[in-house]
């Protein structure tokens, strides 16, 4: 805000203030029909493949924090320095959960092997 | 650069908020970097990263758990190799008389009365509940239970054995999380993240009085979450209240402290501005209404049909009415699941992976929410007596950073725990 305080500078000051109340209230009413279309995604594709299911939902789950992260918590306004906290914590976190895929690939490959025969099998793992 | 405040009294991060552009960013209007804010962002980090340790071991525990871990017609883990041609007999609509339903269900299940009146109430609400099973080690007859059932006005059917590796989302019969009930609680978090920025926006402009209504909206709302979080696992535990050692503790522990807080900050208020006494004075009726409606719903024969149409509550009032009657013995709440959630017909830790999985990651969420209420109760008490201004105000963005980051881990929860 200019140090003067003039009252042009407050009524500039004030303007901003409202548009960022309206931006507020617009990235509000996106997550609230990112909600439901997340609900009805996820009720009208219960059967859909997999990947289908879980990558649609996954990405309206991005979009969502994504908004949240960038208005709700400043990051789009804030300057670079919020790079020094994101970068490495984004990094650490994907090691995290990627360094487990071997893993789960090994587990479903021994799976595929012995399925169970003896019932019939519904909503398998993907 | 600009000298560094005390903490507390430093710019925020508001991107109006400030003297100068920070160096490095020429021609953007960017707020500074003041130590509060990279503080608490790095605190931020460290939980980002313990959310992804209980995501990943999530992800892992769900892609590694084996073919047939999950049945609709038998416990958790129960080895289904010898009982293959099981069948079940599954009851999808009690029909218009319950009651007679459920009596013939406590006798086909081996059930006692008012487990099976809860089974039937719950099969209703969900639509789909096992009520026993025919397999070589449990010979029933499945066949003659069903036309039984069938007269009495209920909707059921005979099914073969199915099995999952995890338990689908909208299968009844292995998943009893509520999904209509979470969305909504999802948007109510949603409604608190709003409010809590239109907090930071308020004191932005200068303007107390609606910093300190939009901080007590956002405490209302987080604890309507948590309201509903604690009423889900009610649902889901299905505990037991012993109902001679508990007298109104309930009523004690939350009114009085709640009581004593608003008053001092009552006889605070009146040192200061009219307005702020009419925030608190709003704030002492509302916990007023609420000791009311409490004693309205143990005092008044209220009808059945309205206790369980207004949901939640109807758990509080339960609650407050074994705690009240202390003669009535134990009494059972929440639901009494199908056989495929849990042996005990409860959805509780220790009936599976999944279930332990579930309780394990919403509950570290529901403790923060829990610290997120408790730290803006705080700030907004100090904001009733005028703690902050247009010019000091960063515990207001440091608590809404918090708060914000709470509402980002639920979207993500909610998308891998109840969606997927």
């Amino acid at each position: 805000m200019d140090p003067t305080g003039t009252p042009t500078t407050v009524v500039v000051a004030h303007r901003e203030h409202s548009s960022h109340v309206k931006a507020y209230l617009r990235v509000f009413l996106a997550l609230l029909a990112l909600t439901v279309a997340e609900y009805l995604y996820a009720r009208l594709l219960t059967d859909a493949p997999a990947a289908l299911l879980i990558g649609g939902l996954l990405v309206l789950a991005v979009i969502k924090a994504g908004l949240v992260g960038l208005f709700f918590m400043h990051l789009l306004f804030e300057g670079r320095w919020k790079y020094l906290v994101l970068v490495p914590t984004t990094f650490l976190a994907s090691v995290t959960v990627l360094g487990l895929v071997p893993d789960l690939a090994y587990r479903q490959d021994d799976r595929a092997g012995a399925p169970p025969d003896h019932v019939a099998s519904a909503g398998e793992e993907p | 650069m600009a000298e560094t405040p005390p903490f507390g009294e430093e710019p925020t991060g508001e991107p109006h908020d400030h003297d100068h552009a920070p160096s490095g960013a020429p021609g953007r209007d960017t707020p500074p970097a003041t130590p509060g804010k990279v503080a608490m962002w790095l605190f931020l980090a460290t939980e980002v990263m313990f959310f992804t340790g209980l995501i990943g071991s999530y992800v892992v525990l769900r892609a590694g758990s084996p073919p047939g871990s999950y049945s609709n017609l038998f416990p958790p883990g129960t080895d289904l190799a010898s009982r293959a041609g099981a069948v079940g007999l599954v009851l999808l609509d009690p029909g218009e008389d319950p009651d007679k339903v459920a009596a013939l269900v406590a006798e086909a299940g081996g059930l006692p009365a008012e487990e099976a009146d809860r089974f039937v109430e719950t099969a209703g609400e969900i639509g789909e509940a096992v009520v026993l099973v025919d397999s070589p080690y449990e010979p029933s007859d499945v066949e003659g239970w069903r036309q039984r059932l069938a007269e009495a006005g209920a909707s059921v059917e005979v099914r073969g054995l199915e099995s999952f590796a995890w338990p689908p989302p909208y299968n009844g019969l292995v998943n009893p999380l509520s999904i209509d009930l979470t969305a909504l609680n999802t948007f109510i978090l949603i409604c608190s993240s709003v409010t809590m920025v239109l907090a930071l926006a308020a004191i932005q402009r200068g303007d107390t009085l609606r910093l300190s209504l939009w901080l007590l909206a956002t405490i209302l709302i987080g604890s309507t979450f948590l309201g509903i979080q604690v009423y889900e696992y009610i649902q889901l535990i299905g505990p037991t209240i012993e109902c001679s050692v508990a007298v109104s503790g309930w009523h004690v522990a939350v009114a009085v402290p709640l009581a004593a807080l608003l008053l001092l900050a009552l006889l605070q208020a009146r040192k200061t501005e009219g307005r702020t006494a009419a925030v608190v004075l709003l704030s002492l009726v509302l916990v007023a209404c609420y000791e009311v409606v409490s004693i309205l719903g143990l005092t008044a024969d209220l009808d059945a049909e309205f206790l369980e149409a207004i949901g939640p509550v109807t758990t509080a009032l339960r609650l407050d009415e074994a705690l009240y009657q202390a003669d009535i013995g134990p009494i059972e709440l929440g639901h009494r699941y199908s056989v495929g959630v849990g042996a005990s017909g409860h959805f509780r830790p220790s009936s599976s992976l999944f279930a332990s999985s579930f309780f394990t990651m919403t509950g570290f969420h529901g403790a923060h929410v829990t610290g997120g209420v408790l730290a803006l109760t705080l700030i907004w008490l100090r904001s009733l007596f005028g703690g902050y201004s247009k010019e000091s105000h960063a515990v207001v963005e440091l608590a809404g950073l918090y708060w914000h980051f709470v509402d980002l881990v639920w979207i993500i929860l909610f998308t891998v725990v109840y969606l997927i």
